[in-house]
């Protein structure tokens, strides 16, 4: 379970400018299991939110608590511990190094946590028959297009089977087919392994896949909406309270 | 905000950025500074041979020349560095004519401070630096003294460099697009090595590393000069095989090779621009150990070589011509003949040599001989294949002898070989005899004697063929040959060494806005401070003590095949890793600069 409590973030480009809330005052709580979605227009605070939940951002003021951790007292390197070895995060640009092939790119976690080489190779190969993603193992980032790129990241982001997915946009580089493939993939991570996923999108289509979405708007909580599991109805759900906050489009 | 605000202000933000560059710029106006008040300290000109005041000369325009190279390239590199800064410029509508205008500026402050400063120090540390070169030269009346030439030559130097410098920089603003500029710190140069070129070259280096010996023992020049200059470039492309090779090898390992994969992928990442670096900083380093390590050895063993090479205190020639001391002495008579060996597809010119009597010899040298025997003074005597001819037939069944019989620079320097034989008829013809002093002659006397010679013989000057020879006065010269060898060879080592660091430093400065966004990258994915610290150093290591090692094992390779003929193999091994030490710490301080550098630059 992930409690958030009177979450800010405020930014000061420099000392004399005016302060941003990119987050101002946010509580929600997310039930483990749970398939959340984060919507709003751009600016709105989206990814400092998903950032600061996974650690990756400090926060100006206020609590997250993950699994009965406070992960906002924790130092950073403790962070970047219970990051690793807690959470996934499919990054919006995939954040994948270069340097490595596509097999270490998605096994760095467990590397870096100095796992057993039999250990990193059976995870990491599972993860890519499971993407479809096998035969380019061997091949560098720069070889592979954005959709197999985006499950190379997604599949980094799970080697370590993390209780919660955090992803920010992972459908917005992909063609229609990629999007609904990756969509259903976290669908079935969320209904197979009972994964917690946060999900942050721009794109109503995958948002329906949620289980529940809140809107944002500059930095605050603006409504929250929940699918009764038929997505086509919860798609139209979608675009209506789109329609009626504004700024649709990121 | 005026211009002059911005500029000012662009400075401060900057300041860091500048220290490096100061302090190469502050180093080089203190060695210039000094360089130039040795050539013109009244003791120096006064005392030193002028052959050796010409290397002198000759050495600070080595450094002069250096320094132009080295400044140009710490400066374009340093632009490079800030390239995405001054594209920032550009894209808030600063002309390139502004841009010039900011750089001349900040050229101004640092070439005025760093002038001050790099004096300032040559007046602080001359007196330290003289007394550690009257260490080596031994003119004692070498004191440092401050003279207008050597400042006024100093900063003229300095001052042009920094034109020629600010002119290049001028136009390499000028010729980058803005897009280059904005995207300097983006260019990433993946590039991949071949395996193939790596495998010959190791075969050709290994090949040429043992021809060497080989093409030495047998004097085959051209053979020589192309197993060397192989064995000096082939390392280039064993560089590049050597990390990939070295990277496959690690993967039959994984527990090893995942320890090592981000350090590893990020090398051969950029194979070429890390090959590039390591050779050009190998072969500096490597330049610079040879060039100290040879000159320290002939420096230490100067008193050694000095005694080898003169037998008696005092000796000189007298002839029919030429009369000679009042003095109680050993002698033997000989004549000169320039056709007597002649050197043909051999290493060296034609000599003359001077001929005596076995039983001359025999009296002198007290001891017994078997005729013909040809004498020199070298340790490592190796007979020679060319014919000894003497009275118009060649000698057969000569024995080569190793002997000192007589100061390496008596008449003139002549007499490098000696042929005995046992021949009456040779004293037909000038004859001339050597005359040695049973007791020891200080410097003082010998210069006495000199001036009876003049004065017998009513000369000004002595014939060179008649110049006599004391072993004091041999050694004093001698320490000044040396003493200058080892003095240069520091100074344009240390050169080196410093060139060396600062290509490699700034490769470590222009690699950081992409070693920023590769260790932001990790950090999203959980790499902790230590484990950035530690990638950060393992890159470092490599890049600051391959080319280290590489060059000293070439290096000590080199150095044995020179050497192990001479008896004292060990003790000049041993001299050459004294050098490496002081290398090694020289590096490991670069080394520890910039990895403090860049741990400051990615926040770490
Ligand atoms: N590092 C930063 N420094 C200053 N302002 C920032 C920084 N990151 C984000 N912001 C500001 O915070 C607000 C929210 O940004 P963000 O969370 O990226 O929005 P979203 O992801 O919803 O598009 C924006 O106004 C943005 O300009
Ligand atoms: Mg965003």
């Amino acid at each position: 379970m992930i409690t958030v409590q009177k979450l800010t973030k405020h930014y000061q480009a420099f000392p004399g400018a005016a302060i941003v809330k990119a987050v101002d005052g946010i509580s929600l709580t997310i039930e483990t299991g749970e398939f959340i979605g984060i919507m709003g227009a751009s600016g709105s605070g989206k990814t400092t939110l998903l950032n600061m939940l996974a650690g990756i951002e400090p926060v100006t003021s206020g609590e997250i608590t993950i699994a009965n951790t406070d992960i906002t007292k924790l130092s950073k390197d403790k962070m970047a511990l219970f990051r690793r070895g807690k959470l996934g995060y499919i990054f919006q640009d995939f954040n994948l190094l270069d340097s490595l092939s596509v097999k270490e790119n998605i096994g760095l976690p467990l590397i870096l946590d100095r796992q057993h080489p039999k250990i990193v190779e059976q995870k990491t190969r599972e993860l890519m028959n499971y993407l479809n993603i096998a035969r380019i193992a061997d091949n560098a980032p720069a070889q592979i297009s954005g959709g197999q790129k985006q499950r190379v990241a997604a599949a980094r982001a799970l080697i370590t089977e993390p209780a919660v997915i955090f992803a920010d946009e992972p459908t917005g580089n992909l063609d229609s087919k990629s999007a609904n493939d990756l969509m259903l993939m976290l669908e079935r991570l969320n209904n197979e392994l009972a994964n917690t996923i946060v999900l942050v999108t721009h794109d109503a289509f995958s948002a329906s896949f949620c289980k529940k979405i809140i809107f944002m708007k500059d930095g605050r909580l603006e409504m929250t909406i929940v699918s009764n599991g038929n997505h086509t109805q919860f798609f139209d759900r979608i675009l209506e309270v789109q329609s009626a906050i504004g700024g649709a489009k990121d | 905000m005026n211009f002059q605000g911005i500029m000012k202000k662009n400075m401060l933000f900057h300041a860091r950025k500048y220290i490096s560059i100061y302090i190469v710029y502050a180093l080089i106006v203190t060695l210039l500074f000094l360089f130039a008040s040795l050539l013109y300290n009244e003791a120096i000109i006064q005392t030193l041979k002028p052959s050796y005041y010409q290397n002198l000369q000759l050495a600070l325009g080595m450094v002069v020349a250096f320094s132009v190279l080295f400044i140009t390239y710490a400066a374009v590199s340093f632009l490079k560095y800030r390239g995405q800064e001054l594209g920032t410029y550009i894209t808030l509508g600063m002309t390139s004519k502004q841009v010039i205008r900011l750089l001349s500026f900040e050229q101004l402050m640092i070439t005025g401070i760093s002038l001050a400063t790099g004096l300032l120090a040559g007046i602080v540390f001359g007196k330290l630096f003289y007394l550690g070169f009257q260490q080596f030269i031994r003119i004692p009346e070498l004191t440092f003294q401050l003279n207008t030439a050597s400042f006024s030559i100093t900063i003229a130097i300095f001052l042009s460099i920094m034109m020629v410098t600010f002119f290049l920089s001028a136009l390499y603003i000028k010729r980058l697009a803005l897009v280059q500029l904005i995207r300097a710190k983006t260019l990433k140069d993946a590039t991949k090595g071949s395996y193939l070129l790596g495998f010959i070259s190791i075969l050709l280096f290994v090949g040429s590393l043992w021809v060497v010996p080989y093409a030495m023992e047998n004097r085959h020049e051209t053979l020589l000069k192309i197993a060397i200059a192989l064995t000096l470039l082939t390392p280039y492309f064993m560089i590049g095989a050597g990390l990939l090779v070295m990277k496959r090898i690690m993967k039959i390992f994984p527990l090893f090779y995942q320890r090592l994969m981000l350090t590893l992928s990020n090398v051969t990442h950029r194979l070429r621009a890390f090959q590039t670096t390591l050779y050009l900083v190998m072969i500096m380093l490597g330049g610079s150990i040879v060039f100290i390590g040879l000159a320290y050895v002939l420096y230490a063993s100067t008193e050694e070589m000095n005694d080898a090479s003169n037998p008696a205190s005092y000796m000189y020639v007298t002839s029919k011509d030429w009369q000679g001391l009042d003095e109680q002495s050993e002698t033997f008579d000989f004549v000169v003949d320039n056709y007597a060996r002649q050197i043909q597809g051999e290493w060296g010119k034609p000599l003359d040599i001077i001929v005596v009597s076995k039983t001359q010899y025999e009296n002198y040298m007290h001891e017994k001989i078997t005729t013909p025997a040809l004498i020199r003074n070298d340790k490592e005597l190796k007979p020679f294949k060319t014919p000894i001819k003497w009275n118009g037939t060649v000698l057969k069944d000569v024995q080569h002898l190793s002997r000192a019989v007589t100061n390496s620079s008596l008449f003139g320097y002549n007499i490098q070989e000696i042929l005995v034989v046992d021949d009456p008829s040779i004293y037909q013809g000038d004859i001339f005899t050597v005359h040695k002093l049973g007791h020891k002659v200080s410097k003082a006397e010998a210069l006495a004697y000199e001036e009876k010679l003049k004065s017998i013989n009513k000369v000004d000057q002595i014939p060179s063929q008649y110049e006599p020879a004391s072993k004091e006065l041999e050694l004093e010269s001698d320490f000044q040959r040396t003493g200058l060898a080892l003095f240069i060879a520091s100074f344009i080592g240390l050169l080196f060494v410093l060139a060396s660091g600062i290509v490699l430093f700034y490769k470590v400065l222009s690699d950081l806005p992409a070693q920023k966004e590769y260790m932001q990258s990790l950090e999203r994915i959980g790499l902790r401070r230590r484990e950035k610290k530690q990638l950060i150093r393992n890159e470092l290591r490599i890049l600051f003590f391959t080319p280290f090692f590489l060059s000293v094992m070439l290096v000590s390779y080199y150095f044995y095949l020179f050497f192990h003929r001479f008896p004292n193999t060990w003790d000049y091994m041993q001299k050459l890793g004294l050098v490496v030490i002081v290398f090694f710490v020289i590096q490991f301080i670069f080394y520890s600069y910039s990895r403090v550098r860049c741990e400051w630059e990615t926040n770490l």
